[in-house]
């Protein structure tokens, strides 16, 4: 049996190592899992924004008309906060194109294009934000990138609960990563494991 | 899902030809997609595009039971991680692609690739000749018919089985990485595996949005870095240099000749590569049939060079006898020159004799390109360090040579590989400088996606010569130099896999919500969507496919015109404008300088005031339509968006006065779509499509 397990040791370990990187992923979902629960869900009113730039109020039974390409919604509360999601929900007269937020870490920082995050949309047509329950100073949503858009704000939810199921099912990055990732890890331990194989050979001969 | 059924004609003429060829199984996936677009290419030709069909499916089978019977249980010795990484790989992207559904978004897949292989495979003959709204149709088919053959039991055309047909095109390019490391499972693995990651690294359309396309584009440029980098992969990996591998490689180079005219200038630059390593280092063991040396050499190139001019030729008599297009008459519409005048131009701008302007401006800018991040070929910027990173890796590859002979190849390619690029380059600068329009080349428009192929193909086939001492070189395998040198060009291969890895999850597509081949973006489609709804509302309104159309939209850059035109079954007519019925280029301004990629491609306006030259607005008065409309033999009009213009001058043409269902400013509010024209003489009334003939005269 060991020495069958020897003879093929390089397909068990290609198995062992999408085991672990298996288990990896599967453990880093429940810690996310339970820090991120643990964060206190919280409903943001209009009021609550800092600023809102080129986004009007209107009075024809829509709530809002965003007036140019670049309408922004920014919340910049007073101190550093932790956050795992952002959940906007809000229905608008036409399609959407590109719903990003953009968000800084450090006090004072610009908006940049480096740190920003498009929206996913749920069954329920809800706008969602993984922030991954990292530490933020500001968050800046862009609701459209059309302008003229007429559309009703109904909330913006901080760390709206999601089915625990959403902490383990990868996204695109994940998926190559649990793929190539264990590939790459077998590849060098593959290496390593002949070296020492070889060695311990050696000296069994030498032995002899 | 029926594309499935097409992985047996591809396993069947694999694992057949590496029975007969006697060479890895790796390499069999590519040279049979090479035969397969070139066997449907030259029966496509003959008009027996269906025959292709058939024959392919019953001889792939046929091929597939004739190795299980002589093999038997012994076939499972054919199946190397190469192949399983192709056969695995079609069937993940198959069913992958099946349950995402990707569209087609960009306008270069409108105007030719997309349109092409839908007609392809609606109509069941060359884009050529079958009936559609394509526009250039003189372009080589061998993507087209690829896709056609993969989806030959499928019915009708399917976007996602065309990404799918190519996805499988890329998968047994990069398979071929799998043949040099030989027995040595874990640098094959690793290879393939960042032979894969590859296209994420070199996204083709950086600045042009945030979504990755790699694996889901329908346009050409891919497949040629594909079918370049596993050509060299082919020649490099495939063993002894005679006739078993070099007539296979001299078809795929004809296949890459036939995905576009730029293929033709990879292919011969491919040749010369392996051309330079024959001569120089495989001289003495080279035999091509009875031919040895010097003779085997001239004849394997002489045989290489014919297939390349042959299918050349077959297309371009294809397109003479078919279309009328002579394929030897580059260049733009704006300098209908002869090739050859254009290749003077150049020779005496390459001189210094006689310099024209477009040409200084863009060779400037060209070398400047090579370092500027402004002209990123990747996601790590300039393809000065694409450069960098293939000299490493060949400097590498040197190293760790045991013999004399290994070294001579590293450096034969890297000296042979370089003056191609150059050429290649040249090349491009030749094409910017004397075939594009100046708004285009001033841009360098579309430059990462020219440049790209080389790039990628170069690197791969740096990665296939420093891969070839991670192999157990089998000869020598007893010295434990060669192993420990082996070992540590394996540990290399790791360890620039791992950069892969790291650069495009990190730095390319992949963060949440962005589009790519894994995940979709909501918004991504939308102007796709809506214009397949209207395109259904038109149905409705009861458009016919015999039906020829005249588009109204007043807030078009081209893009929605396009689209339509690959969405209907009915006739698109080309927009009104001065340029009607020149190269039948729907959207072309008066001296063509200006293709329209503007704001307002073909709009009808009362006079030019207010619009620039880089619009294409035309004035246009309600008889001037009418006496357009009758000469362009158009029977219906289709509304998409109008202006206040439209609404004043044009609603008294319509027998509802289009008073319900627009707002005043153009934007449709559930009002009527399509029209039908009715004439009284030399006046024209539209009539709602729907209503009885003649009963709805004012």
């Amino acid at each position: 049996m060991m020495a069958k397990i020897l003879r093929h040791w390089k397909g068990w370990l290609l198995l062992a190592c999408y085991a672990v990187a298996l288990i990896l992923h599967c453990a880093l979902g429940a810690a996310s899992l339970f820090s991120q629960r643990a964060l206190p869900i919280q409903e943001l009113a209009l009021d609550d924004f800092t600023q809102l730039e080129s986004i009007q109020p209107r009075d024809d039974g829509h709530d809002f008309v965003t007036t140019n390409l670049d309408a922004q919604m920014i919340y910049r509360p007073e101190a550093p906060f932790r956050a795992a999601s952002l959940t906007f929900e809000a229905s608008f007269d036409r399609p959407i194109v590109e719903m990003v937020l953009y968000y800084t870490t450090e006090a004072d920082a610009p908006f940049n294009e480096r740190q920003k995050l498009w929206a996913k949309q749920d069954a329920d047509g809800h706008w969602f934000f993984d922030l991954a329950g990292r530490s933020y100073t500001a968050l800046r949503l862009d609701p459209d990138s059309i302008g003229g858009v007429l559309w009703d704000y109904e909330r913006v939810t901080l760390n709206a609960p999601r089915p625990a199921a959403r902490y383990f099912i990868p996204d695109a990055r994940g998926w190559l990563v649990l793929l190539f990732a264990p590939l790459l890890a077998w590849g060098a331990l593959g290496e390593l494991l002949d070296v020492i194989l070889s060695s311990l050979k050696k000296h069994k001969i030498n032995k002899i | 899902m029926d594309m499935l059924l097409g992985l047996v004609p591809l396993a069947g003429f694999s694992l057949l030809g590496a029975r007969l060829l006697k060479r890895p199984s790796a390499l069999m996936p590519l040279v049979t997609v090479a035969v397969t677009m070139l066997w449907f290419t030259l029966l496509g030709t003959a008009g027996l595009l269906q025959v292709a069909g058939w024959v392919w499916y019953l001889a792939g089978a046929a091929a597939l039971v004739l190795v299980l019977v002589w093999e038997k249980r012994a076939v499972l010795r054919l199946f190397s991680p190469g192949l399983i990484f192709f056969l695995a790989g079609s069937v993940f992207f198959i069913v992958l692609l099946y349950c995402t559904q990707p569209l087609l978004t960009h306008w270069d897949e409108f105007t030719f690739w997309g349109p092409a292989a839908k007609a392809t495979t609606n109509a069941g003959e060359l884009y050529t000749t079958a009936a559609s709204n394509l526009i250039p149709r003189s372009y080589p088919p061998g993507l087209t018919v690829f896709s056609y053959a993969l989806q030959f039991f499928g019915g009708t055309f399917a976007e996602y089985k065309l990404f799918a047909a190519y996805a499988i095109l890329y998968l047994a390019a990069f398979a071929t990485a799998a043949a040099l490391p030989g027995k040595n499972k874990t640098g094959a693995v690793v290879l393939l595996g960042t032979f894969f990651l590859l296209p994420l690294l070199f996204e083709t359309l950086l600045p042009a949005g945030q979504t990755s396309t790699s694996y889901i584009i329908g346009m050409s440029d891919p497949a040629l870095a594909a079918l370049f980098g596993g050509a060299l992969c082919l020649y490099f990996g495939g063993g002894n240099k005679d006739a078993r591998l070099l007539l296979p490689f001299g078809l795929v180079l004809a296949a890459l000749t036939n995905i576009k005219d730029i293929g033709l200038a990879l292919a011969l630059l491919a040749l010369l590569i392996a051309a330079a390593d024959m001569f120089f280092c495989e001289r003495d063991t080279l035999s091509f049939f009875r031919l040895k040396r010097w003779k085997g050499w001239l004849a394997a190139c002489a045989v290489c060079l014919a297939m390349i001019v042959a299918i050349y030729l077959v297309w371009a008599l294809h397109i003479g006898t078919a279309l009328d297009v002579d394929r030897f008459d580059l260049g733009s519409s704006a300098q209908q020159r002869p090739m050859t005048a254009l290749l003077g131009d150049w020779v005496r701008a390459l001189f210094g004799i006689e310099v024209p302007q477009q040409y200084s401006v863009v060779n400037g800018l060209m070398w400047r390109a090579l370092v500027s991040s402004d002209y990123p070929v990747w996601l790590l910027g300039p393809g000065i360090r694409v450069f960098i990173v293939i000299l490493v890796v060949l400097v590498l590859a040197w190293l760790l040579c045991g013999t004399g002979r290994g070294r001579r190849r590293v450096v034969v390619f890297a000296v042979a590989s370089a003056v191609g690029f150059l050429a290649f380059y040249l090349f491009n600068i030749f094409t910017y400088a004397f075939i594009f329009a100046e708004v285009e080349a001033y841009v360098l428009k579309d430059y990462n996606r020219y440049i790209t192929p080389y790039w990628l193909g170069w690197l791969m086939a740096s990665l296939v010569l420093l891969a070839a001492n991670a192999g157990d070189a089998q000869r020598e395998a007893a010295l434990a130099r060669t192993r420990t040198r082996s070992k540590v060009a394996r540990v290399l291969l790791v360890g620039f896999a791992a950069c892969v890895l790291f650069t495009t999850v990190y730095h390319g597509r992949f963060s949440s919500g962005v589009s790519n081949f894994l995940q979709k973006s909501p918004s991504l489609y939308t102007t796709r969507q809506d214009v397949q709804q209207l395109v259904t509302e038109a149905k409705a309104e009861g458009m016919q496919p015999g039906d020829t159309v005249y588009l109204i939209n007043q807030d078009d850059d081209g893009t929605r015109f396009y689209m339509l035109g690959y969405e209907l079954d009915a006739r698109l007519a080309p927009v009104f404008g001065r340029a009607w019925g020149r190269d039948g280029q729907p959207l072309l301004n008066e001296d063509d300088s200006q293709k329209i990629q503007g704001k307002a491609a073909g709009k009808l306006v009362p006079t030019l005031e207010g619009y620039s030259a880089l619009e294409n607005p035309v004035v246009c008065t309600p008889d001037e339509l009418a006496a357009y409309l009758r000469d362009t033999g158009c029977t219906h009009l289709l509304l998409d968006a109008l202006d206040a213009y439209i609404l004043e001058s044009f609603g008294p043409l319509f027998t509802d006065g289009l008073e319900t269902g627009w707002t005043p400013d153009g934007w449709n509010v559930g009002g009527q779509r399509y029209y039908r024209i009715e004439w009284q003489g030399d006046d024209c009334t539209f009539v709602p499509a729907a209503a009885p003939e003649g009963g709805a005269a004012p």
